[in-house]
């Protein structure tokens, strides 16, 4: 029997390496007026807007612009995770923004290409990739990937530097008004992740993607998931004491952040036979905060130590400068406090005029087929928003792939575009 | 504490053999192209990353004319490669086909640098597919 054994050396991977740059670098648009007219606008050019617009570049949809609020291809992506020191992403080799079925690089493949730049452990994980187990990627192998991936599909230089302020639907297209102007759109693809879920109002301190201040010796960490952990890691690597605040009676360490079946075929079959009601309590199941498991040796080690106290089983009452109040009584003292309670995914609210949202549950109503808005067709959605279509995996970037594969398709198919390259056979039955 | 039912193959292995036992995979036509810009990097895959530029419609070149390019390059210096190496093995071990055939050829073309003798290794090893490709109207120039 092959056994697991979490190695915390697995989560160190250099970082900034030097990768090879593109002989021909792309030139992003910085100092261009924002188009006025496109066929398809993708707000937000993380991951999943990378993988829409590369999958529409292979089915021949070229009329594409991505607006994004930071104007770079994942760079936001990237920010946050290098804010949290996060050096390895627990998705599989398997899952990035590359499209399938165009004999384009894989990832895997751009990492063995790229042998002499990786270091044994990272190398380690692509032999336990090829085999079959579980393994790691690196941050800088997948940030490296991302702009091979970006520049290949001319992702770098249709990226736009803008904040999308709405999406407005019009007799004849849409207008997605911007900071820097509008672009009138016949189709939208709104690709723009999570946000930081915010603390009820009155509590008091810091969030998982602000630093902690130099100054504070001890901190308290609120929150269950990977962000916790890493501030924790990082906080007990400065010699701070920490303070975790766990809600559930124990911390959960998992590989994946969802059940893995979600990631194929047979679990998204297993989430689309249920019921709206059947699927909310999949979600709920499954969609709890989790923590890599090579985690696990090192906070133990810190618990026993005393470096790390963990308050399990009671949720927060209050939080204070300093302070954190429990329901249970009991007040948990740090010098500074950090919130890590996870993300909500932006399902179109603010932008979208709420009838063509129709949120229920806090889920947008999409066609299951094509995750447009059954309210408005032309508009598309792809990331954790896809959720109650797709599953937990939804927000993953495998998820990602499968979402963009039936919007890229129907887009295609919408559009009349006859691509020189193949398409897959879906995009019939999507005219 | 490491499981050594772990221990993984050829962790160790050069960089240029990961890389030349996956390029082995590739289609004709894509070495080819990658053998006609192989003397712009010396790292093989940046190589490939132009190559894959190009096949996307990038870096203001073509395929077609990458292909008959590297077609040209590998008619001009195949009957090296046979001399270098005059009695290719086969073998289904394909890392120690790779070894030994690239060892063969390094030794023989000194004068060619790291990508290109990559390049070269698995064109020789894919002769046949190359062949049939460079001998086709569109590998020559």
């Amino acid at each position: 029997m092959i056994k697991f054994m979490p190695e915390p050396r697995l989560l160190e991977s250099p970082r900034g390496r030097d990768w090879p740059r593109p002989l021909t670098a792309p030139t992003p648009p910085t100092g261009l007026p924002l188009p006025t007219r496109a066929n398809v606008v993708i707000v937000g050019a993380g991951p999943a807007g990378l993988a829409v617009a590369g999958a529409l570049w292979h089915l021949g949809v070229r009329d594409v612009v991505l607006v994004d609020r930071d104007g770079r291809p994942c760079h936001r992506f990237f920010d946050r995770i290098d804010r949290l020191g996060q050096r390895v992403l627990r998705s599989p080799y398997e899952h990035h923004p590359g499209v399938e079925g165009y004999r384009d690089c894989e990832l895997l493949d751009f990492a063995r290409l790229h042998w002499s730049r990786l270091t044994h452990d990272e190398r380690g994980e692509i032999r336990m990739a090829q085999s079959g187990h579980r393994s790691v990627v690196p941050v800088d192998v997948f940030d490296a990937y991302c702009r091979h991936i970006a520049a290949v599909h001319q992702v770098t230089e249709r990226t736009w530097q803008a904040t999308v302020t709405q999406v407005h639907p019009i007799r004849g297209g849409l207008v997605v008004g911007t900071d820097r102007g509008a672009i009138d759109a016949r189709f939208v693809v709104l690709c723009q992740g999570e946000e930081r879920r915010q603390a009820p109002a009155g509590w008091q301190g810091g969030h998982w993607d602000e630093p902690v201040p130099a100054s504070a010796r001890s901190v308290v960490v609120v929150g269950a998931g990977l962000s916790s952990a890493h501030i924790i890691a990082d906080a007990l690597a400065s010699g701070r004491k920490v303070h975790w605040v766990v809600r559930e009676t124990e911390e959960r360490y998992q590989c994946a952040d969802v059940n893995a079946s979600f990631f194929r075929p047979e679990g998204r079959a297993k989430f689309d036979a249920g019921s709206w009601a059947d699927r909310l309590t999949l979600m709920s199941r499954h969609r709890r905060a989790s923590v890599m498991f090579e985690f696990q040796p090192l906070l133990r080690a810190a618990e026993a130590d005393g470096r790390l106290t963990v308050h399990r089983g009671s949720a927060v009452a209050d939080a204070r400068i300093g302070a954190v109040r429990l329901a249970n009584g009991e007040t948990v003292v740090g010098d500074h406090v950090v919130f890590a309670l996870g993300t909500t995914p932006s399902i179109g609210t603010g932008l979208l005029p709420a009838d063509i949202v129709a949120a229920r549950d806090g889920w947008p109503d999409l066609d299951q087929r094509t995750l447009a808005y059954r309210a408005d067709p032309r508009v598309f959605v792809v990331g954790a928003a896809a959720c109650m279509v797709l599953g937990p995996a939804a927000r993953n970037i495998d998820g990602h792939r499968v979402a963009t594969a039936r919007v890229a398709a129907a887009i295609a198919a919408r559009s009349g575009v006859t691509a020189g390259t193949r398409r897959p056979l879906e995009v019939g039955a999507l005219v | 504490m490491s499981d050594t039912r772990f221990t993984l193959p050829a962790i160790d292995a050069p960089a240029s053999t990961e890389a030349g036992v996956m390029l082995l995979g590739l289609d004709p036509e894509r070495l080819l192209a990658c053998l006609a810009v192989v003397t712009m990097a010396d790292d093989p895959g940046q190589v490939a990353m132009l190559v894959d530029q190009v096949r996307h419609g990038g870096a203001h070149l073509t395929m077609p004319d990458l292909v008959a390019a590297g077609a040209q390059r590998w008619r001009a210096i195949r009957s090296d490669l046979a001399d270098a190496d005059p009695n290719p093995m086969v073998s289904a071990a394909i890392r120690q086909t790779w070894d030994r055939a690239y060892t063969a050829i390094a030794a023989e073309l000194t004068d060619v640098g790291p990508a290109c003798l990559v390049y070269l290794t698995a064109c020789w090893l894919r002769r046949a597919d190359i062949d049939a490709v460079a001998a086709l109207p569109g590998g020559e120039l």
